[in-house]
């Protein structure tokens, strides 16, 4: 008798009617526009790429330092550095549409009227298979103010369905005090799916130069210190939407994969475990499988919601 | 290609105070890297991000590269307690290489603490290619590489690694005059170029230390018109271009060029494109 011969688990997920490989992305701006990610690993085994946030205009991003070690995390205050989305369509976007892999674009701005003209832009482009709204980022002048604003939210959204058919994903800020509130805002202005969350507000200190160890002051805190965070954040969104809801949040390994797609979580975005390690979403990827087989899961989506509460 | 490793630690020497070489066994990067890359290794225990350590040496045949570091936090602490024989990960090479010398300019090779280390496999790369131009026969021993180290004082004067089958020079100054010139190595560089011990003109600089140490040699080179690279140190979290946390100003910069990544578009720079 040879060894039990198992099929090994189906990883595909479907998500506002795109199929994706696997349920393991890469998080906005951990991965760039997938230059480095395709010299360093195989993108074809990715769940789905997810672009550095793009904006209409190019930005220079802030000063050094930008990154700050903490406890099982890390601070950033990069400031969205990027190159505007004329140069976007001109340079990325046919690295994008060659590679094989899905691609949700990343989308900021500092105004309706911006993610409105960046969506319009967009629409059509071969190998967007998504658009992301960056509605949170922590390191944009009124980013959180707007990002936690239910109606803000609400208008925005209903702004962008207007202009493009791509699925839209609405990305959630957990600086708030009810972000069910936002998900349930952009669920009814047309999101197709919430992802959540990003960072979270943070600061350090430098105690023998009397300074902050970031050039802005604060930055966004990621990484395992806010796994428990981004967990009870999913839990709530998921209870209060219909669409489907992608878990970010200080994803290591494939058990706390796992944990986002028991609590409710259709798929996930790995973030600063890529800067631990260009494989992370690709080995991932794999102790997802090896963990589904263990619990003796066909199909990942299967998993999903499983939580006993 | 590749840059996903296993090193193998095959020897930790403690060569000054806190301050330890280390040799791994690791095929890939000891034929592969060049003087000026990094390899990024992953400690043990709480840390969440590599440490960027410069290569110090190489052993193609061997399967060997050798770092320099010195114990800061506890990602080095832990490097330097790993035992013989335990492995690492590594990424690697990682960044740019020094660019040859121009014709007919001579390497000064100018370092601060353990700036010294990619400096020090510089010489031995340069020298190494003289003698192998030679033929056998005698190279001409002042077109060798001029290595200038500065440190605060004696006790931190680590002497590069294995330089003496080539003959090169190393020129020490100590903020305290306890080894060598008494004052900065850059100050040392000066009076080298006023009193025409260095002709500017069949130069050229290649430094790495402390970052005000590397502006006041791009500021004296400049002065002196003698072309001149830096190696820049920065806290790394990826070390492969994906965080754009390691970033230096440009002077050219158009808006979104304005920073460039020190692990992905450097560590070496020429310093007439950078802003310190």
């Amino acid at each position: 008798m040879g060894p039990k011969k198992t099929k090994a688990p189906d990883l595909h997920v479907t998500i506002a009617g795109v199929e994706f490989a696997t349920p393991i992305w890469t998080a906005s701006g951990t991965a760039g526009t997938g230059e480095e990610i395709e010299r360093h690993t195989d993108p074809s085994k990715l769940g789905a790429l997810v672009t550095k946030s793009v904006s209409l205009e190019p930005r220079p991003g802030h000063p050094y330092p930008r990154t700050c070690e903490t406890a099982s995390g890390m601070l950033n205050c990069i400031g969205l550095q990027n190159k505007g989305i004329d140069a976007f369509i001109a340079e990325e976007l046919p690295r994008l549409q060659r590679m094989k892999t899905r691609a949700v674009v990343n989308i900021v701005g500092n105004s309706i009227d911006d993610y409105v003209e960046l969506a319009k832009r967009l629409d059509g482009q071969d190998g967007v298979d998504l658009l992301e709204l960056n509605l949170s980022c922590p390191n944009v002048e009124k980013g959180i103010d707007q990002g936690s604003d239910p109606s803000w939210i609400g208008e925005c959204v209903a702004g962008v369905r207007t202009v493009t058919k791509t699925p839209l994903v609405v990305k959630l800020t957990p600086n708030t005090n009810n972000i069910a509130a936002l998900a349930v805002a952009a669920e009814q202005a047309g999101a197709d799916a919430i992802s959540a969350i990003n960072t979270l507000v943070g600061m350090a200190v430098h105690h023998w130069k009397l300074s902050p160890r970031l050039s802005n002051v604060t930055g966004g805190l990621s990484g395992p210190a806010i796994k428990p965070v981004a967990l009870a954040a999913v839990y709530k969104i998921v209870r209060a939407v219909e669409i489907p809801v992608i878990g970010i949040g200080g994803i290591a390994n494939g058990l706390d994969a796992a944990e986002f797609l028991i609590v409710g979580a259709s798929a996930v975005q790995v973030g600063t475990a890529i800067f631990r390690s260009p494989k992370a979403p690709i080995d991932i990827a794999q102790q997802l499988s090896d963990y589904l087989a263990q619990m003796e899961v066909e199909s990942v989506s299967n998993l999903v919601g499983r939580l006993e509460a | 290609m590749n840059i996903t490793h296993t090193s193998r630690l095959v020897s930790t020497k403690a060569v000054g105070p806190a301050i330890y070489q280390q040799r791994f066994h690791q095929p890939t990067v000891a034929r592969s890297a060049h003087a000026g890359q990094f390899v990024h290794v992953l400690p043990d225990g709480h840390n969440l991000f590599r440490r960027a350590l410069s290569v110090y040496a190489t052993d193609p045949d061997k399967g060997t590269f050798d770092v320099l570091h010195q114990v800061l936090g506890e990602g080095t602490r832990s490097l330097s307690r790993l035992e013989k024989g335990a492995e690492v990960d590594t990424l690697g090479p990682l960044g740019n290489r020094f660019p040859a010398p121009p014709k007919g300019r001579r390497a000064i090779l100018v370092g601060g603490g353990l700036g010294m280390a990619p400096l020090r496999l510089w010489a031995y790369e340069l020298a190494g290619a003289m003698v192998k131009r030679a033929r056998g026969n005698e190279i001409d021993r002042k077109r060798l590489p001029l290595i200038m180290l500065g440190a605060r004082t004696k006790d931190l004067t680590t002497k590069p690694y294995k330089l003496g089958k080539f003959g090169i020079r190393v020129q020490w100054a100590t903020d305290d005059g306890s080894r060598g010139y008494h004052g900065t190595i850059v100050m040392r560089l000066r009076e080298d170029v006023e009193k025409e011990l260095l002709d500017p003109e069949r130069s050229v600089v290649y430094g790495c230390g402390p970052e005000p140490m590397m502006a006041a040699l791009a500021e004296e080179c400049e002065s002196f018109s003698i072309p001149c690279y830096v190696s820049l140190e920065r806290s790394m979290p990826c070390g492969f271009g994906v965080c754009m946390g390691c970033v230096v100003r440009r002077r050219d910069g158009s808006a979104y060029e304005t920073f460039s990544r020190v692990c992905r578009d450097g560590p070496v720079f020429n310093a007439a494109d950078i802003i310190f």
